[in-house]
C-alpha cells in the first residue's frame, strides 16, 4: 500500500469516526436534558461519545505530518481561505475533544447528584456545538480541497 | 472521592480550552498561522493538555464543596466556549 492510499484510507476513516462519535454524543446531551438519573446506557453512550471523538483526533495526529508536507503548501497557496477553515476547524476539533472527555469524566463522577448531570450535560452539550461546527467544517474542507490522489 | 474527580475533570476541560485559546491568542502576528505551513498545533494542544491535568488536579485537591462548584460550571462553560470559539474564527 502506498503512502498515499494509506494517507487517503487514514483520513476517510478520521472523518468517519468523527461523524461517528458526534451522533453518539447526541445520546447524553438528550438524555440528560430529560432531568432523569444516570442510567448505565446513558453513561455507556457518553463514554463511548468521549472515545470515539478522541480517535479521530489521535487518527488526525498520526496523519497530520502528511498533510503539512503534501497537501497544505498547495492549498495555502491556492485557496487561503480554505486553509484558514481547516485550522479553525483544528482549533474547534480541541475543544470538543476536551469537553467531551470532561463531560463523561463529570457524570462519572457527580451523576448521582443534580448539579453534577446539569455540569457534565453541559460540558458534552459544549462538546457537541462545537463538534458539529468541526465536522461542517471538515466536510467543507474536504470537498474543495481533496489533493488529487 | 467521585465527586473530586468529577472537580478536577470539569476543571480540565475547561482549562485545556482557556489554554489553547490564549496559546493561540499569543502566537498571533508570529510565523505559525493559517498562512505558513508551520503551525504547532499539536505542541499547542499537548502544553494546553498538561495544564489542564495540572489545573484538575489543583481543583480535585483543593475544592472542599463539589456541588457548589459543578453549580457553577454551566456559566463557565458558556463563557469560555464563547471566548474560545471567538478566538478559532477571529485568529484561525
Amino acid at each position: 500500500m502506498s503512502a498515499e492510499v494509506l494517507y487517503a484510507l487514514l483520513e476517510r476513516l478520521h472523518g468517519h469516526l468523527g461523524w461517528l462519535g458526534l451522533a453518539v454524543l447526541l445520546h447524553p446531551v438528550i438524555t440528560l436534558g430529560k432531568g432523569r438519573g444516570v442510567s448505565r446506557r446513558m453513561q455507556l453512550s457518553a463514554d463511548l461519545a468521549a472515545l470515539l471523538m478522541a480517535a479521530p483526533f489521535a487518527l488526525g495526529a498520526v496523519i497530520y505530518p502528511t498533510y503539512r508536507s503534501g497537501v497544505k503548501p498547495e492549498l495555502v497557496a491556492q485557496a487561503p481561505a480554505v486553509a484558514a477553515v481547516f485550522e479553525t476547524k483544528e482549533h474547534l476539533a480541541v475543544f470538543a475533544v476536551a469537553l467531551a472527555i470532561s463531560g463523561a469524566l463529570v457524570l462519572r463522577g457527580a451523576g448521582k447528584s443534580a448539579a453534577g448531570r446539569r455540569a457534565a450535560r453541559s460540558m458534552l452539550a459544549g462538546a457537541f456545538v462545537c463538534a458539529v461546527m468541526t465536522g461542517l467544517a471538515g466536510l467543507w474542507v474536504a470537498s474543495h480541497a481533496h489533493p488529487a490522489w | 472521592m467521585r465527586e473530586r474527580v468529577a472537580v478536577g475533570a470539569s476543571a480540565f476541560g475547561l482549562v485545556v480550552c482557556l489554554s489553547y485559546a490564549v496559546l493561540r491568542l499569543l502566537a498571533v502576528g508570529e510565523p505559525g498561522g493559517a498562512g505558513t505551513v508551520h503551525i504547532p498545533f499539536f505542541w499547542r494542544s499537548a502544553l494546553a493538555g498538561l495544564h489542564g491535568l495540572v489545573a484538575g488536579l489543583a481543583a480535585a485537591s483543593a475544592v472542599r464543596d463539589s456541588d457548589a462548584w459543578l453549580e457553577r460550571v454551566p456559566l463557565a462553560v458558556a463563557l469560555v466556549l464563547s471566548f474560545c470559539v471567538t478566538i478559532a474564527v477571529v485568529f484561525p
